[in-house]
C-alpha cells in the first residue's frame, strides 16, 4: 500500500482529532464550568453536613432523602426541599417517618433478609473477597403498591437552551410524570433473569486523570466497598434494566447494601443510616454508624471525590437520574461456615497468586445470595430474590483457561489434519477437485474466532498470554494454512469460473466459449492470494461484527440467529458432495482396479478422493465437540442454555453429509444423479476425419508432430482403414484440436488446465 | 579448519529433544499459569502443605526465562556430549543423572531441613539445573581444550613507563564456563548449592561410586532413536538398495552414471514421473508470502 | 555556521578554511601573535588561553568513557583473578590433558589401550563369526606390526602432508571410548583381513586419534563429524587439495561389508589419475630440462662463433685503420724526407741497400741524420710511395710507426739501430752494404 504526502497528512490529522479529547475535566465552555461548579458546591455543603450527622440525627438536606416515606404518605404533593417546617431533624429512628422506605419492607428486610438470626459476627464466617458475577431468579413483588417518593433534578444538569447561556439555572424539576422517552419504570414481568455482578473497589483516582492506586480502607475486616451491576430481564429479555450501584459489604455478617447513585439520589452519604437496618437493638447503632462514617469519610478523601469530577460524571449522573430508578439494594451472603478465616484467606492467596496451596480450589462452593430485595423508594417498584449463585472470578478465569489449553490442542490437531490433507493434494489436478466453499466456510469460522480471541485478550487482561496464545494458533490456522490452500483451489479453479454446470458435468467446454476464456489472462497466485486475503478479511470482519452485535439482540432473534448460523457453518462438506458429482470420480472398486492397471502400464494417473478421511471425521470432530459442550453441559463457561435436541440434529446433519461423502467415496460421486442428467464427458481419446489432418498438415503416414516432444504421434483415421492398428489410448486430441501424446499432455496437464499450443482451457481428465 | 562442532542439530536427536523440552515445558506451563509446580521451596510446601510431588517435578521447567534461555545455550554446546557418548547412552545418562540429582537433592534438602533447627537451605532450585551441572562434569572431562586466547588491557593515555597491563587468559570452552556460571548465579545461593551437590554427583557417576553409568540403558530408546535416524538416513543419503551412504555421498553428483542409485530412487521418482509436480509444503507456504 | 565559526575562534575574524588543508592552527596563532604585536598582548593572550582551555575540556570529554570503560573493565578483571581458586577445579580436569601432549606418546598410548581393548572384548566370543583373523597387536603394533609402517606418527597436519606428498589414500579412525560399542570398529572392520588387504592393496596411510585429546577432536571437528566412531577416507583431489570421498559414522551395521572397499576402488581411479598426472608432470619437467641443456648448448656454440666472427672483422677493420694511418704516416714521412745529397761530400753516405725481393736501391744518404731516414726510405720505395703525389703534412695524431722490417749489415751481421746516427756506424759509413730482412 503506497502512502503518498497528503494521505499522511490527512491520518495524522484524524490521529490528533481522535487523541487531542478535550483533557482533565472536560469543561469546553463558561457555562460547563458553571455546571461543574454547582455540582461540586452541592456536594461539598452536603457533605459538611453528612459531617455533621450522627448516629441518631436525621438527614437534613442530602439530596434524595430530604422526604421521608411518610411526609410523602401524608402529603403527595410535599416538594423535597430543606429544612421543612414540621419535620424533627435531630432524631432517627428505623421507621417509615425518618426511612424512605415503607414499613413492611423495612419489616422484611430486617426479617427475612437481613435476619436477626445472622447477626453475631463471630458465629459465621464470610469471604471477604467476593468479586464474582451471580445468577438467579427474580421476583416481582409489588410494581405501584407504595407512593414514589418524589425526587428533583436540580436545574442546573440541564444542558444550555441556547448557545450564549452562561450561568444554568436554577431550582429544581419534578418528574411527576415520567417521560415517555425514558427506559421503562415499571417493571412489567412477574419473574426474570437476574445477573449480578461484584467487583471490589480497592482502586481510586487520587488526582483528576491520574492513574488509579490502591484505596486504602482501614476498616477492611470489616467494611468493604463494591460496586455491582444488576441487570434484570424477563425470559425473553424483551425489557431490560441495568442498575450500575455502590454498595458497602459488611464482610462480618454477610450483608450488602447497595444504592445506585444519581443525580437526584446521592446515596453515598446514606449508607451509614441504612446499615443501621440489620441492627436488632439500638445498642450497636452507634458504633456501627461511627465506623462506616469513617469508611465513607476515607473513601471521599482518599478518591478526592469532589475533585476528580469531571463533566463526564455530571452528565453520567443526569442521564441515570432522568432515564432510571433509584433502587436500594439489600442482600445477605451465605455463609460458607466450612472454612476457617485462615483456609479463606488461604484460598483469596491461592486465587490472586498462585502457588500449589492445598486449597482446594475445585470444590470452592459458589458465591451465593441466599436472598436479595430490591426497593425503588421513587418508583414504588419493589422486586425479591433467592439464591443466586455465582463463581468466584479467579475460579472463572482459571476454568476459562482449561478450556482455552484445550482450544489450542484443538486447533494444533486442526492444523495438522490439514496439513495431511494439503501433503495428499499437493498437485493442481488434485486440488482442482476440492471445493473453495468448503474451506471458506471452515476458514470463516477459524477466522473470526482468532478475532474474538484477539478482542477478549485486550479485555480480559488476567487471560491475556492462553488468550494471545490461542489468537495466535487460530490465526496461523486460519490465516496461514487455510488461506494458503483456498488460494491453491482457488488458482486450480479459475479456468472454470463462468461456466454451467452442465458444462462443468460434461466435464469440458464448448468450443464456442471457448473463444471467450481462452485469451482471457489466468492471474498468477500471487494476485489471486492478493485478491482472496482481502476477501477473507471482509467477510471475517463483517462476520465478527454481526455475531458480536447479535449479543444484544433480543433472545429469540438472537437464538434464531445462532442456530441457522452454526447449521450453516457445519454444513461444510455440503459443497463438497457438490464438487465430486461435478468432478465425477470413479467407484473405489473401479478406482483400485483402474489403478492396478495403471501400474501395471507404468502409468499414473490421479485417482484418490480429495479429502483425507482422516481430515474429514477429525476435523468434523473437533468442529463439533466445543458446540456439544456448550449446548450440553449447563454448567458452562460460557453461561449458555443447554438444548440436547439442537445438538442431536446438529450430528446428524453432520453424519448425513460425512455419509453421503461416503457414499461417494464407495459408489461413485454421482450415483445420486440419474443417468439421464450426466451428460456425456469429452473424450481425448478419438479417431480423427482425415479432412481434420490434413489441416494439421499431417504427413503421408498419418502421423503428427506432438508439440510437446517434438516426435511423432500416429493417428488413427477413421476413413483409413491400415490406420486402425493404431492404439486410441496412445495420444489425444483436445477440443481445440490439437493432438499431443497422451503421456505428453497429462503430465503438462498436471500443471495448467490449457492447451500447450493455443492456450484455450481444457476439461479436466 | 573449523574448530567448532558441526553446528546445527541434525543426528542429535537427544539434543534436541532436550533443547524444545525445556522450552516447551516453560512455554506450556507459563501459557496454563502453573508454572508453581517447579518451585520447591521447604517451608511452605513441603514442610506445611506435604506436597511431595514437587521434589520430583522441580527439575523439569524453569520459573524464570533467562534460566531457560541459559539452559537451551548450554543444551547446545553440550552436543559435543552426545557425540562423544551417542544417543542412547546420552539419553541414559541424562536419565540417570535426572533421577541420581533429584532423589539426592531432595533428600539432603529434607534432611538438612529435619535435623538443622534453623532453614538455611531452604529452597531448590526450578529448572534442569542440576541435571546440566551433572553433565558438565562429563563435558569437562571428557572434551579436551583446543585453544586459549589472552585478553590484554591497557590503560588508555598513560605514560609508558608505567603502563600497566592486565591479562586475561581464556579457553574455546570459556562460553561454556560462562553460560553455566550465570546459571548458577541466577539462582542466588541455592543456584550454587545445588549446582555443587550435583556436580559432586557428576563425578561420583563418572567414577562409578553411583552405579549404572556401563549397564543402565533406557528400554525402548533404542527403537525410538535408531530407526528415526536410519529412515533420515535413507531419505537424506541412502537408498533401499542396500548401497551405503557414502557411495552416495560421491554420487549425488554424477547420479546418472551409476545404475544402482537410479534403480534405488525409483520408486520415489516413479511417483513423480507421470505425475504433478508435488510441491513441498514448505515451499506452498513460502509462495504465501511472496508478492 | 557564521556564528558558530567566530565563536570558535573567539572573536578572530573568519576565514575560510580550504577543505583538506590544515592551515588553521597555524594561521591562526599567526594572527593572534601578529595582533598581539600590533594592538594588546594581553587579549591575545588571553583569546589563546581560552582556545586552549576548550580544546583540553573537548579531550578530557572524549576520555571521560574511555577511562570509565577501562576501569569497568579493570574490575571485572580484577574481581575475575580474586575468584582465580575457584578455577582451579577447571584446573582438576586439565591434568590428564597435559600429560600427553606429545603425538607420539598419545599414539602409543592408543594403540595400547585399542590392543588391550581389543583382546578383552573378543575373548568371550571366539567362535563368532566376526572374529577378527588378525589381534589388533599383529597388525598395529608399532615395533612389530605389519602395517606399522603405514601408520603416520605425528599430527593430523602430518598425515595431511604425508598424504598430499605420497599421493596416496589416508585413513583416519577416530576412537571413541566412551560408546557403548566403542570397539566395534576394532574388532570388526580394523581387524579383518579384508581391511589389511586393503591397506597393503592401496598403500593407504593410517592415522589413528582419540576424540579426548585435542589433536583428535580437532581433526574432528574439521572433518564435521557427528557420530563417533569415525572413519574416514582422505584422498587428493586435486593437487594440494584433499577431500573426505567416504565416511562411516556411528554404528557400523548399517554400512554394508564391502563399503570401504567400494570407496577406495572408487577413489583409487582418480587416485591413480592424480598419480598419473604427477608423474606426467614430472616426466615432463624432465623432459623440458633435458631440451633446455640441449638448447642452451647450442646457443652458447652459436655464441662463441658469432663472438669470434665479431672479433675477425673488429680485427679486419683494426688493420684497415693501420694500414690507413701507416699510410698517412708515411705519406707525411715523405714529406719530411731529406733530399738525397748530390755531391759526393763528406757527409754524403752512399749505401746499397738490397730488399729481399733481390732488388737493389743505391742512394745516397746524408751522414749526420739518423738510421731511421734508411728505414723511411726503404719503406717508402717498397711501398711505392716515393713517386706519388699525395701529400701529408702532418704525422696521425695517436699512431706509432712500427717499420715491419729489419735492416742489417750483411758481415757482420748486425742490425742496424734507426736511433743512432749514419756517420757513427762504421759499417755503412761512408758507404755499406745493407741487407734487409722483413720481420715475421
Amino acid at each position: 500500500m503506497e502512502i503518498d504526502g497528503n494521505t499522511l497528512l490527512i491520518i495524522i490529522i484524524i490521529l490528533f482529532l481522535f487523541f487531542s479529547t478535550p483533557g482533565g475535566d472536560g469543561v469546553s465552555s463558561q457555562y460547563e464550568f458553571n455546571q461543574l461548579q454547582s455540582f461540586k458546591s452541592q456536594l461539598n455543603t452536603e457533605y459538611e453536613s453528612f459531617e455533621q450527622m450522627s448516629y441518631n440525627s436525621g438527614f437534613r438536606n442530602i439530596t434524595g432523602f430530604k422526604l421521608s416515606f411518610n411526609d410523602v404518605k401524608d402529603d403527595p404533593q410535599r416538594n423535597a426541599t430543606y429544612p421543612i417546617p414540621s419535620k424533627d431533624y435531630d432524631r432517627w429512628f428505623q421507621n417509615q417517618d425518618y426511612l424512605i422506605l415503607p414499613e413492611d419492607v423495612t419489616t422484611r428486610v430486617k426479617n427475612e433478609v437481613w435476619s436477626p438470626n445472622m447477626n453475631k459476627p463471630e458465629e459465621n464466617v464470610f469471604p471477604p473477597n467476593i468479586t464474582s458475577s451471580l445468577l438467579g431468579r427474580i421476583q416481582l413483588i409489588s410494581n405501584n403498591k407504595h407512593p414514589r417518593i418524589p425526587m428533583p433534578v436540580p436545574r442546573f444538569y440541564e444542558s444550555p437552551t441556547e448557545f450564549s447561556d452562561v450561568t444554568p439555572p436554577e431550582g429544581e424539576t419534578y418528574f411527576k410524570d415520567w417521560p415517555a422517552h425514558s427506559e421503562l419504570h415499571n417493571v412489567t414481568f412477574d419473574t426474570g433473569e437476574l445477573t449480578i455482578q461484584l467487583t471490589h473497589v480497592d482502586k481510586v483516582p487520587s488526582q483528576l486523570g491520574s492513574q488509579k492506586k490502591k484505596f486504602f480502607n482501614s476498616q477492611t475486616d470489616r467494611w468493604k466497598f463494591l460496586n455491582l451491576r444488576i441487570s434484570l430481564s424477563d425470559k425473553s429479555e424483551h425489557e431490560r434494566h441495568s442498575l450500575y450501584t455502590n454498595a458497602i459489604y459488611d464482610v462480618r455478617r454477610g450483608r450488602i447494601l447497595a444504592m445506585t447513585e444519581s443525580a437526584k439520589f446521592h446515596s453515598l452519604f446514606a449508607f451509614p443510616h441504612y446499615m443501621n437496618l440489620q441492627n436488632d437493638n439500638d445498642n450497636d447503632d452507634e458504633d456501627t454508624f461511627d465506623s462506616l462514617k469513617k469508611a465513607v469519610k476515607e473513601y471521599w478523601d482518599k478518591s478526592n471525590f469532589v475533585k476528580t469530577l469531571t463533566m463526564g460524571d455530571l452528565q453520567s449522573w443526569y442521564d441515570e437520574s432522568i432515564l432510571k430508578c433509584e433502587y436500594m439494594v439489600f442482600l445477605q451472603l451465605s455463609p460458607w461456615n466450612q472454612y476457617t478465616r485462615d483456609q479463606i484467606k488461604m484460598i483469596d492467596d491461592e486465587l490472586n497468586w498462585p502457588l500449589g496451596r492445598p486449597a482446594n480450589l475445585s470444590h470452592l462452593p459458589p458465591v451465593t445470595v441466599s436472598k436479595g430485595i430490591l426497593y425503588s423508594p421513587d418508583c414504588g417498584v419493589e422486586l425479591e430474590f433467592h439464591d443466586a449463585k455465582g463463581e468466584r472470578y479467579g475460579l472463572k478465569i482459571r476454568s476459562i483457561r482449561t478450556h482455552l489449553l484445550f482450544g489450542i490442542g484443538l486447533f494444533i490437531a486442526q492444523i495438522y489434519l490439514l496439513l495431511c490433507q494439503m501433503h495428499h493434494t499437493n498437485t493442481p489436478s488434485s486440488v482442482n477437485k476440492i471445493s473453495v466453499y468448503c474451506f471458506s466456510m471452515i476458514n470463516l469460522v477459524d477466522g473470526s474466532l482468532a478475532t474474538i480471541y484477539f478482542f477478549s485478550a485486550s479485555i480480559l487482561p488476567e487471560l491475556y498470554l492462553p488468550l494471545v496464545t490461542s489468537a495466535f494458533a487460530c490465526f496461523i490456522l486460519a490465516s496461514v494454512f487455510e488461506t494458503r490452500y483456498l488460494i491453491s483451489v482457488y488458482a486450480s479453479q479459475l479456468n472454470e469460473r463462468n461456466v454451467g454446470i452442465s458444462t462443468l458435468l460434461r466435464g469440458g467446454h464448448s468450443t464456442n466459449e471457448d473463444t471467450d476464456t481462452a485469451t482471457a489472462v489466468v492471474p498468477d497466485e500471487s494476485s489471486i492470494s492478493g485478491s482472496l486475503y482481502a476477501r477473507f478479511f471482509f467477510m471475517l470482519v463483517s462476520f465478527t461484527l454481526l455475531s458480536m452485535s447479535a449479543r444484544w439482540w433480543p433472545r429469540k432473534v438472537r437464538m434464531m440467529f445462532e442456530y441457522s448460523a452454526i447449521i450453516v457453518l457445519n454444513s461444510y462438506w455440503l459443497p463438497q458432495i457438490f464438487r465430486n458429482a461435478i468432478k465425477g470420480t470413479l467407484p473405489r472398486r473401479n478406482r483400485l482396479r483402474n489403478q492396478r492397471m495403471n501400474e501395471a502400464m507404468g502409468v499414473r494417473r490421479q485417482n484418490k478422493m480429495p479429502l483425507l478421511w482422516k481430515f474429514v471425521l477429525g476435523t468434523t470432530f473437533i468442529r463439533t465437540l466445543p458446540v456439544v459442550y456448550v449446548f450440553t453441559y449447563s454448567s458452562n463457561v460460557f453461561r449458555h442454555h443447554r438444548n440436547v435436541r439442537f445438538v442431536v440434529v446438529l450430528c446428524l446433519w453432520l453424519l448425513f453429509q460425512i455419509a453421503v461423502l461416503y457414499s461417494q467415496d464407495i459408489l461413485g460421486s454421482r450415483w445420486f444423479l440419474p443417468k439421464l442428467s450426466i451428460p456425456e464427458g469429452y473424450s481425448y481419446h478419438k479417431a480423427m476425419p482425415a479432412q481434420d489432418l490434413l489441416e494439421h498438415g499431417s504427413t503421408a503416414g498419418y502421423t503428427i508432430d506432438c508439440a510437446i516432444c517434438m516426435s511423432e504421434v500416429p493417428i488413427r483415421v477413421e476413413e483409413v482403414p491400415e490406420t486402425h492398428k493404431v492404439d486410441e489410448q496412445t495420444y489425444m486430441v483436445t477440443p481445440c484440436a490439437h493432438i499431443f501424446h497422451t503421456q505428453c499432455l497429462e503430465n503438462w496437464m498436471s500443471y495448467k488446465l490449457q492447451c500447450p499450443v493455443c492456450r484455450s482451457p481444457l476439461p479436466p481428465l | 579448519m573449523s574448530m567448532e562442532n558441526p553446528t546445527g542439530l541434525y543426528r542429535y536427536p537427544v539434543t534436541k529433544l532436550c533443547m524444545v523440552g525445556t522450552t516447551m515445558v516453560t512455554l506450556v506451563a507459563s501459557i496454563a499459569s502453573c508454572k508453581y509446580i517447579f518451585i520447591a521451596k521447604y517451608d511452605p510446601f513441603i514442610s506445611e502443605y506435604q506436597q511431595y510431588f514437587r521434589l520430583l517435578t522441580f527439575q523439569l521447567g524453569c520459573v524464570n526465562e533467562t534460566d531457560m534461555a541459559l539452559l537451551v545455550l548450554i543444551w547446545y554446546q553440550f552436543r559435543n556430549l552426545e557425540r562423544l557418548m551417542g544417543s542412547l547412552k546420552y539419553i541414559s545418562v541424562i536419565s540417570l543423572a535426572l533421577i541420581y540429582t533429584t532423589v539426592c537433592l531432595a533428600g539432603l534438602n529434607c534432611l538438612v531441613n529435619r535435623i538443622l533447627p534453623w532453614k538455611i537451605w531452604n529452597g531448590l532450585t526450578t529448572g534442569c539445573l542440576p541435571l546440566v551441572l551433572a553433565l558438565f562434569h562429563f563435558y569437562k572431562e571428557y572434551t579436551p581444550q583446543v585453544y586459549e586466547f589472552e585478553v590484554l588491557l591497557t590503560q588508555p593515555w598513560s605514560q609508558k613507563s608505567h603502563r600497566k597491563q592486565y591479562k586475561w587468559i581464556l579457553n574455546d570452552q570459556f562460553l561454556v564456563n560462562a553460560l553455566v556460571a550465570i546459571l548458577l548465579i541466577n539462582q542466588g545461593v541455592e543456584g550454587i548449592i545445588c549446582g555443587f551437590i550435583s556436580w559432586i554427583i557428576g563425578v561420583f557417576l563418572d567414577k562409578g561410586l553411583l552405579p549404572g553409568m556401563d549397564r543402565w540403558r533406557l528400554p525402548l530408546m533404542q527403537h525410538l532413536l535408531m530407526p528415526k535416524d536410519a529412515s533420515n538416513n535413507q531419505g537424506v543419503y541412502e537408498n533401499p538398495g542396500g548401497e551405503t551412504s557414502e557411495e552416495l555421498l560421491i554420487r549425488r553428483d554424477d547420479r546418472e552414471e551409476s545404475p544402482g542409485a537410479s534403480n534405488g530412487a525409483s520408486p520415489l521418482d516413479d511417483e513423480n514421473a507421470n505425475d504433478e509436480p508435488a510441491r513441498p509444503l514448505g515451499v506452498q507456504f513460502l509462495e504465501t508470502f511472496r508478492t | 555556521m557564521d556564528l558558530l565559526r567566530r565563536a570558535m575562534h573567539g572573536g578572530d575574524p573568519p576565514f575560510t578554511p580550504i577543505p583538506g588543508s590544515f592551515p588553521e592552527e597555524t594561521t591562526t596563532i599567526h594572527d593572534s601573535r601578529m595582533e598581539g604585536n600590533v594592538e594588546d598582548t594581553s587579549s591575545g593572550h588571553s583569546s589563546r588561553r581560552n582556545r586552549w582551555n576548550r580544546k583540553a575540556i573537548l579531550i578530557t570529554l572524549v576520555r571521560i568513557p574511555f577511562v570509565l570503560l577501562y576501569y569497568i573493565m579493570v574490575w571485572t578483571i580484577v574481581i575475575l583473578s580474586l575468584l582465580k581458586p575457584l578455577c582451579n577445579i577447571s584446573g582438576f580436569y586439565k591434568k590428564k590433558n597435559s600429560r600427553l601432549s606429545d603425538p607420539k606418546s598419545q599414539l602409543n598410548n592408543l594403540l595400547e589401550t585399542l590392543d588391550h581393548e581389543s583382546q578383552r572384548t573378543l575373548n568371550p566370543s571366539v567362535q563368532d563369526v566376526n572374529t577378527p583373523t588378525y589381534t589388533f597387536e599383529s597388525l598395529y603394533s608399532l615395533e612389530h606390526g605389519s602395517l606399522a609402517p603405514d601408520i603416520v606418527q605425528g599430527g593430523y597436519a602430518d598425515l595431511l602432508n604425508a598424504c598430499s606428498e605420497q599421493c596416496k589414500f589416508a585413513i583416519i579412525y577416530l576412537h571413541d571410548s566412551l560408546l557403548d560399542n566403542s570397539m566395534q570398529y576394532v574388532n570388526e572392520l580394523l581387524c579383518s583381513e579384508k581391511f589389511a588387504t586393503l591397506i597393503k592393496k592401496y598403500q593407504v596411510l593410517l592415522w589413528f586419534s582419540e576424540v579426548t585429546v585435542s589433536e583428535g577432536l580437532q581433526a574432528a571437528n574439521a572433518l564435521k563429524v557427528r557420530q563417533f566412531p569415525f572413519l574416514g577416507v582422505l584422498c587428493l583431489k586435486a593437487e594440494k587439495k584433499i577431500e573426505v570421498i567416504g565416511r562411516l559414522e556411528g554404528n557400523l551395521d548399517k554400512y554394508g561389508t564391502n563399503a570401504l572397499e567400494n570407496v577406495l576402488t572408487k577413489g583409487h581411479n582418480k587416485l591413480v589419475q592424480i598419480r598419473q598426472q604427477r608423474q606426467n608432470l614430472a616426466l615432463q619437467r624432465l623432459i623440458r630440462e633435458q631440451q633446455d641443456s640441449r638448447y642452451s648448448e647450442s646457443l652458447r656454440r652459436d655464441q662463441e662463433l658469432a663472438r669470434q666472427r665479431n672479433a675477425q672483422r673488429q680485427a679486419a677493420l683494426e688493420q684497415e685503420r693501420q694500414e690507413l694511418l701507416r699510410k698517412q704516416w708515411l705519406l707525411w714521412r715523405k714529406s719530411i724526407l731529406r733530399p738525397e745529397p748530390t755531391s759526393t761530400g763528406g757527409s754524403a753516405c752512399r749505401i746499397a741497400i738490397r730488399t729481399d725481393g733481390g732488388a737493389r736501391i743505391v742512394r745516397k744518404f746524408d751522414s749526420n741524420l739518423t738510421i731511421d731516414e734508411i728505414y723511411a726510405y726503404v719503406e717508402l720505395s717498397m711501398e711505392g710511395l716515393l713517386d706519388s703525389a699525395e701529400v701529408n703534412n702532418s704525422p696521425p695524431l695517436g699512431y706509432e710507426h712500427h717499420y715491419r722490417f729489419l735492416l742489417l749489415t750483411p758481415v757482420p751481421r748486425k742490425e742496424l739501430d734507426p736511433g743512432t746516427t749514419i756517420g757513427d756506424e762504421p759499417a755503412i759509413y761512408p758507404s755499406g752494404n745493407i741487407v734487409m730482412e722483413p720481420l715475421t
